[in-house]
Formats: C-alpha cells, sequence, structure tokens
C-alpha cells in the first residue's frame, strides 16, 4: 500500500512536465511550428474562460444562495449517515448531482467546496476527481441525438447515468484509498 | 438544456424562498425544521470584521486564537484567494488581526436570513468573475498546448491504437465506414481532454451512424453505446481541474491524476457494460408515424 502510494506521488507530481515535454519534442520533431499553433489554441483558451462567466455566474449564485438559505446543509444532513456507510463524503452530494447536468455547474460547486473546505480537503478532492470522472450525460445526450433527429433514446441515457453513478462513487472510493489512504 | 433549466429556476426559488420563511416565520417553527448551530469559534472575529473594528474587539482576538489553537486554519483577507499560508501565532501576537478571515462566513450568523442570502449571492456572483479571470492564464497555456498536440498528429496517432479496441466494440460498423474512422478520433480527442475537438468528431460519427440506422428516429446499439462512451470518457491528465485546485492554494494538485484515471476506467467499464446488456431489452422500431414528434433539438444553455 505504501509503495502504491509513494508511486501515485511521484507519478502525479511528474505528470505535467512529462506531459509538456512529449507534446513539445514530438510536435517539433514533426515539423510544427509550435509557438504559432500554441498562440492559436491558447487564444481558444482565453475565449473559453470569458465565455464560462455567464454560466459560472448563474451557478455560484444558485447554489451559494441554495447552501446560504441552509437547504444544501439539510439535505447533506439527512443521507449523510447514507453516504458515510458506502464511504462517500456528504459535502460532495451536490457535486454527484450537479454533474450530469451542467459542467459549468459542477465547476461551481466544486470551487464551491474549495473555499469552503480548502482546496486539499477529503471533500474538495474527491469532488475534483468527481469532475473528471463523469460527464454532463443530458447535454450530450441532447446535443449528440438532437443533431440527426433521433426521438427514441432507448438505453443510451440509462448506460451512461449508470456509469456516471459509478464513476463518481469510484471517485469517492479512489480518492480515499490513494490520496487519503 | 431544460434540466438545466428546471434545476437552476427550483434552486433559486427553493433558497429564498426558504430564507424568507427563516425570518418571517415564528422562531419556534424555525428552530424546529433548522436546529440551530453553535457558530464557529470564528465567528466572533468575522463578525467584528464585518463591523470594521478588529483591532478593537478582545473578544475576536481571543476568537482567533481560539480557533487556532483548535486546529482551525484561518484564510487571510485579500491577497490570493484559498488558503495559501494558514495564520501564525507570529501574526497574532503582532495584533495584525486584520489580516485574517475565518473559513467560512456563510457560516457565521447575521442578523437575518435574508441579510446573508443577499451577501452570499452578490459574492458569488462576484467570485464567478474573478475564478475565470484567474483562470485565463493557465487555461490557455493548456489550450495552446493542446493545439500543438493536435497539429502533431497526436489524436491521429492515438486513434490507430484505439482502432482495434473499438472496432471490438462497435461490431455493427464495418471497421472501414467512415463512422468507424469518426469514432476513432472522437475517442482518442476524448482521451486528451480535447472537449472542442471532440463534440464536432463525435457529432460527424452520430451522422455516419445515422447513415447506417435502417429507423432514423430511434437510436442504434452502436449509437447508445457510443454516447455511453461519450459521457463516461476517460481523460487522462484533468487539466482545468488542476488548474482550479492550484488557484485555490493546492499544494498536490496533481495527486487527483491516478484517482480520476481508475474512477472513470471503473464507470467507463460499467457503461459499456450496461450498454451491451440492455440493448436487448430495448426495442428496435421507430415511434409510430402518427405520433407527433416530441422536439428534441439541442438547446446549447447547458453545457460549457
Amino acid at each position: 500500500m505504501d509503495s502504491l502510494r509513494g508511486f501515485a506521488d511521484v507519478f502525479a507530481d511528474a505528470t505535467i512536465p512529462l506531459f509538456v515535454l512529449g507534446i513539445v519534442v514530438f510536435a517539433a520533431a514533426r515539423g510544427v511550428k509550435v509557438y504559432e499553433v500554441f498562440i492559436e489554441g491558447a487564444r481558444e483558451g482565453f475565449d473559453t474562460s470569458v465565455r464560462v462567466i455567464p454560466y459560472l455566474v448563474a451557478i455560484l449564485v444558485a447554489v451559494g444562495a441554495v447552501r446560504s438559505a441552509g437547504l444544501l446543509d439539510l439535505l447533506s444532513q439527512a443521507l449523510a449517515p447514507a453516504l458515510a456507510l458506502i464511504g462517500v463524503p456528504a459535502e460532495t452530494l451536490p457535486m454527484m448531482l450537479m454533474r450530469p447536468l451542467s459542467g459549468a455547474g459542477a465547476d461551481g460547486v466544486m470551487i464551491e467546496l474549495m473555499k469552503t473546505h480548502g482546496a486539499d480537503s477529503v471533500p474538495a478532492t474527491t469532488a475534483a476527481v468527481m469532475s473528471g470522472a463523469a460527464d454532463t450525460t443530458f447535454y450530450i445526450l441532447a446535443v449528440y441525438f438532437g443533431s440527426v433527429g433521433i426521438e427514441r433514446v432507448r438505453h443510451a441515457l440509462w448506460a451512461g447515468l449508470l456509469g456516471d453513478l459509478v464513476g463518481l462513487l469510484a471517485s469517492a472510493w479512489f480518492t480515499q484509498w490513494l490520496v487519503f489512504g | 438544456m431544460r434540466p438545466v433549466n428546471r434545476v437552476f429556476v427550483a434552486l433559486l426559488v427553493a433558497a429564498i424562498v426558504v430564507a424568507l420563511a427563516r425570518d418571517l416565520l415564528p422562531a419556534r417553527v424555525v428552530e424546529r425544521a433548522f436546529p440551530a448551530r453553535p457558530p464557529p469559534p470564528t465567528c466572533a472575529a468575522v463578525v467584528a470584521w464585518r463591523a470594521g473594528s478588529l483591532h478593537a474587539a478582545p473578544d475576536a482576538s481571543a476568537a482567533v486564537v481560539g480557533a487556532l489553537s483548535a486546529g482551525e486554519s484561518l484564510r487571510r483577507i485579500g491577497g490570493r484567494s484559498g488558503g495559501e499560508g494558514a495564520t501564525t501565532w507570529h501574526e497574532i501576537q503582532r495584533g495584525d488581526l486584520r489580516a485574517f478571515v475565518t473559513a467560512d462566513v456563510a457560516t457565521c450568523p447575521l442578523d437575518s436570513a435574508v441579510k446573508a442570502l443577499t451577501q452570499k449571492m452578490l459574492d458569488a456572483a462576484n467570485d464567478a468573475a474573478k475564478l475565470a479571470l484567474a483562470l485565463v492564464g493557465v487555461l490557455a497555456l493548456w489550450t495552446g498546448l493542446m493545439r500543438v498536440a493536435e497539429k502533431a498528429g497526436l489524436v491521429a496517432l492515438l486513434a490507430r491504437l484505439l482502432r482495434p479496441l473499438l472496432v471490438r466494440l462497435f461490431p455493427e460498423v464495418p471497421a472501414d465506414h467512415p463512422a468507424m474512422g469518426a469514432i476513432v478520433m472522437n475517442m482518442a480527442a476524448n482521451l486528451l481532454g480535447l472537449g472542442n475537438a471532440a463534440t464536432p468528431l463525435g457529432l460527424q460519427a452520430m451522422k455516419h451512424l445515422q447513415d447506417l440506422n435502417p429507423m432514423k428516429k430511434t437510436a442504434t446499439n452502436a449509437m447508445a453505446l457510443f454516447l455511453a462512451l461519450n459521457t463516461t470518457h476517460l481523460t487522462l491528465v484533468p487539466a482545468k481541474t488542476i488548474a482550479v485546485r492550484l488557484e485555490y492554494g493546492s499544494t498536490q494538485a496533481t495527486n487527483i491524476v491516478l484517482p480520476t484515471i481508475l474512477a472513470t476506467a471503473c464507470g467507463m467499464l460499467v457503461a459499456v457494460v450496461a450498454a451491451k446488456l440492455l440493448q436487448r431489452r430495448f426495442p428496435l422500431t421507430d415511434p409510430p408515424d402518427g405520433e407527433p414528434a416530441p422536439a428534441s433539438s439541442a438547446d446549447p444553455q447547458g453545457g460549457a
């Protein structure tokens, strides 16, 4: 277990530099104009961060209002024993509910958790893993099927949501085991 | 998309109605529904800070010291957001209390629930803009790098590796059909976290899958599986999340990578198995012609 965690730490520390190194060397070797292409892509990142502001305002205000009114605490408290039983921090419940609905919404919940409990706390770390472990199933379903006029989605929604649920639960377990174990 | 709209309206209405109710209903009723929790010891400091008189508030100073000795970490006002630098004894002894704010201002009682709600909503809107702007740099770095990777043919390379697996998962799709090509490219883009590239490729794959579909209004098994794969797709480096964690003062921002990969793999496996098992239970027939078609157009409001 200890050596596994040691590996996890080293792996986690080196991921980004190795990734950057790999991309830049690979691209240069293939004759890509790395600088020009980078600028072009970075501009897209800038646009994305600005475009996300309205979504973020909506979600942060809604989640903040619900939290301030005490509703979220109420719900989390009610479900905490059940969640604790399966090893999921109760604070991440809003994250699990929001993740399939809206990506920006899930970001909002994650940020809220980081602000409240600290970025390296158990709930915030779990939420961060959850944000990568599932996707906006309802949105993808609507866009993908809507684009070709499919009306009967059959089992697609259930398979997707089941995958999300397992991914979210597994996030809590793997975080507990590999990060805080 | 509609569910998001409903959730948004419901959350706002519920929050405002409950906050109003907490202020307007008799205290006895409110206390039964929302049992008052003891405020955190740091609340005195927050209240004094709000009143702008932290220096002149001896009980606030005592509260900060008490909270620290109880192991609570306090956050600073101003400067970087997030937990950078917990308050030190040294600073307390200097009496420099204005530099502190407690972990969660929202849990400290204000005069009324509605006042707290107002404050929280305005703060949240402010935070949203600040957060998005704080992300500009890291996000630009990431999308820039990924564009380089894309131009270098990394997506195509990954696609070559994925093809043998995907040919097996989609037995209904001929291996040399354009649909297979688009599926493979979409999966490769998803794996690299290239959301903006993955969606157009995914839509292209849907178009080609629809060409193979004899029914036109009902999803085929291949379409359903493709959807399930897309909603649970593996991401090798959750770069945006790492950026947000760094911004909020994480010292181990990348330690989420391995758990994320493993958790996603579990979700993906379950989604594939579920799609394969469930496909027999759902009839492969179009709705009858006379049936009014429900609106199925995509609403861009839902995503991002």
